[in-house]
């Protein structure tokens, strides 16, 4: 019974150093794709023109996860809108990242950007969307920083906090 | 046309009488006026004919809320139609654009702080050239002639012109409408909106010259039709046409034959045009006054 408890707890200490480790992960996975669907937007607006509605409609489903969630919701707002600006939308949808874990400092970018995006020519959009990306992408080299020092950290830290309380318990 | 407005505005017109209705005018600010046959008036939150003082105020969202239905979200996707200071809607009805222009490079770039928009509905006028398909066609409809439409502004010319190219298409002649203003077709994403006709290719937003040079080389038309000649260069346009064999119909401003002849741009290439109308608002738009046969 003493084997059997002691197992649990430093499984249970264990796991939770694995989801705060993942959660770095995560995030990184997050900015990776957010970079890819700005990279795509740019495209799109510079050598198609294809609008938001069109573009999101047939971008949102090849996403996964948070950022597959913000992309529906942005299409879902501008299907069902009645002219609302799509500054409002976008805010819906960043709301949905924040509680995410997406950084602060991307999120403000983000929030910058979708200011921008719809309301001027294809020349001003695309400086939009660079200045989005170039920021993003710092973010992503932190992040992977960050992921890379304590990913690992976590996970030694949640097994080691488990075999720590196991001594001390016995 | 009404679900493009704002929904504030959509109520005050849902409560009004909307028969016959032409222009829906929102300028930043000031009061909302509408257009119907019998002319101009402002209309009051109820949706009542009423004074400037008691009209409804159009607000920025009523402004903001139909460019961003309109281009859905997506200006920079708009961006040719924006500059040509016109967005065209489902329907071929108008959208009129005023605000602040921005230059780069000394061309025009974009149109900031829209402060006005001006809907006017498109109406094709079906039989409109009935009464004139015997001359312009000759007899067993197999000889065509070119044809000037001359009127003043208002005239109806365009309408005028819409019917003769539908009916002249629909005869069997391989049609070309260089929709300059996309006024004849109003083309909607490709889709003409207005008919004009089984058998015509529109050249939509391009210009006379460089229309009629991508017609004679790619289309093989037998007719051209095009709005509003009076440019310059107009005059080498359509001796371009001539020299092809191929037949013209145009729309040209002018109260009268007499002071269209006296046009130094025009005077040599009037022996193009074999049948010339002249239409006048005298008894409503599309009034003709005359047809003269021109040898």
């Amino acid at each position: 019974m003493k084997a059997f408890a002691a197992v649990l707890i430093i499984l249970s200490c264990g796991s939770m150093g694995v989801i705060v480790a993942g959660s770095y992960a995560q995030r990184v996975h997050h900015l990776r794709e957010l970079l890819r669907f700005l990279h795509l937007l740019e495209s799109e607006i510079q050598f198609s023109r294809t609008t938001l509605p069109k573009f999101l409609a047939g971008q949102a489903p090849l996403f996964s996860g948070v950022v597959g969630r913000f992309l529906a919701v942005l299409r879902q707002g501008l299907e069902e809108g009645q002219g609302d600006s799509f500054q409002a939308i976008w805010e819906q949808g960043l709301a949905l990242l924040a509680d995410n874990g997406l950084p602060s400092a991307a999120l403000e970018d983000l929030r910058a950007c979708g200011a921008a995006l719809g309301r001027s020519d294809a020349a001003e959009q695309c400086k939009h969307i660079q200045r989005a990306l170039f920021r993003l992408e710092q973010a992503l080299a932190a992040a992977e920083e960050e992921r890379s020092r304590y990913q690992r950290l976590w996970q030694y830290l949640g097994f080691c906090t488990g075999l720590l309380l196991v001594l001390l318990l016995i | 046309m009404l679900r493009y407005l704002a929904p504030s505005l959509r109520d005050v017109l849902g409560r009004a009488s909307l028969q016959g209705l032409e222009e829906i005018r929102l300028r930043l600010q000031r009061p909302l006026m509408i257009k119907d046959r019998t002319g101009y008036f402002y209309l009051s939150a109820q949706g009542c004919p009423c004074s400037p003082a008691q009209a409804y105020v159009v607000s920025r969202d009523d402004l903001e809320r139909p460019l961003q239905l309109i281009t859905e979200n997506s200006w920079y996707a708009w961006e040719q139609e924006i500059l040509g200071g016109y967005l065209t809607l489902p329907g071929g009805h108008r959208v009129g654009l005023a605000g602040q222009a921005v230059y780069g490079g000394g061309q025009l770039k974009t149109i900031r702080s829209i402060s006005s928009l001006v809907f006017r509905l498109a109406r094709a006028v079906p039989g409109a050239a009935d009464p004139l398909m015997d001359r312009v066609v000759g007899p067993g409809g197999r000889q065509l002639l070119s044809t000037l439409i001359v009127s003043p502004p208002g005239g109806g010319k365009t309408t005028l012109l819409r019917d003769l190219a539908r009916q002249v298409a629909n005869l069997g002649f391989q049609v070309v409408v260089i929709d300059e203003r996309s006024e004849l077709a109003a083309c909607y994403q490709g889709v003409p909106q207005l008919d004009v006709g089984l058998q015509t290719d529109v050249l939509d937003g391009y210009n006379k010259e460089v229309g009629v040079q991508h017609a004679l080389r790619a289309l093989g038309p037998q007719v051209v039709v095009t709005d509003e000649i009076g440019q310059a260069n107009d005059g080498w346009i359509l001796a371009e046409l001539a020299r092809s064999g191929v037949k013209v119909m145009a729309t040209c401003h002018g109260d009268s034959w007499d002071q269209v002849k006296k046009r130094a741009w025009l005077k040599d290439s009037l022996s193009v045009f074999q049948l010339v109308v002249i239409l006048s608002r005298r008894r409503g738009p599309g009034t003709v006054e005359s047809v003269l046969r021109i040898s």
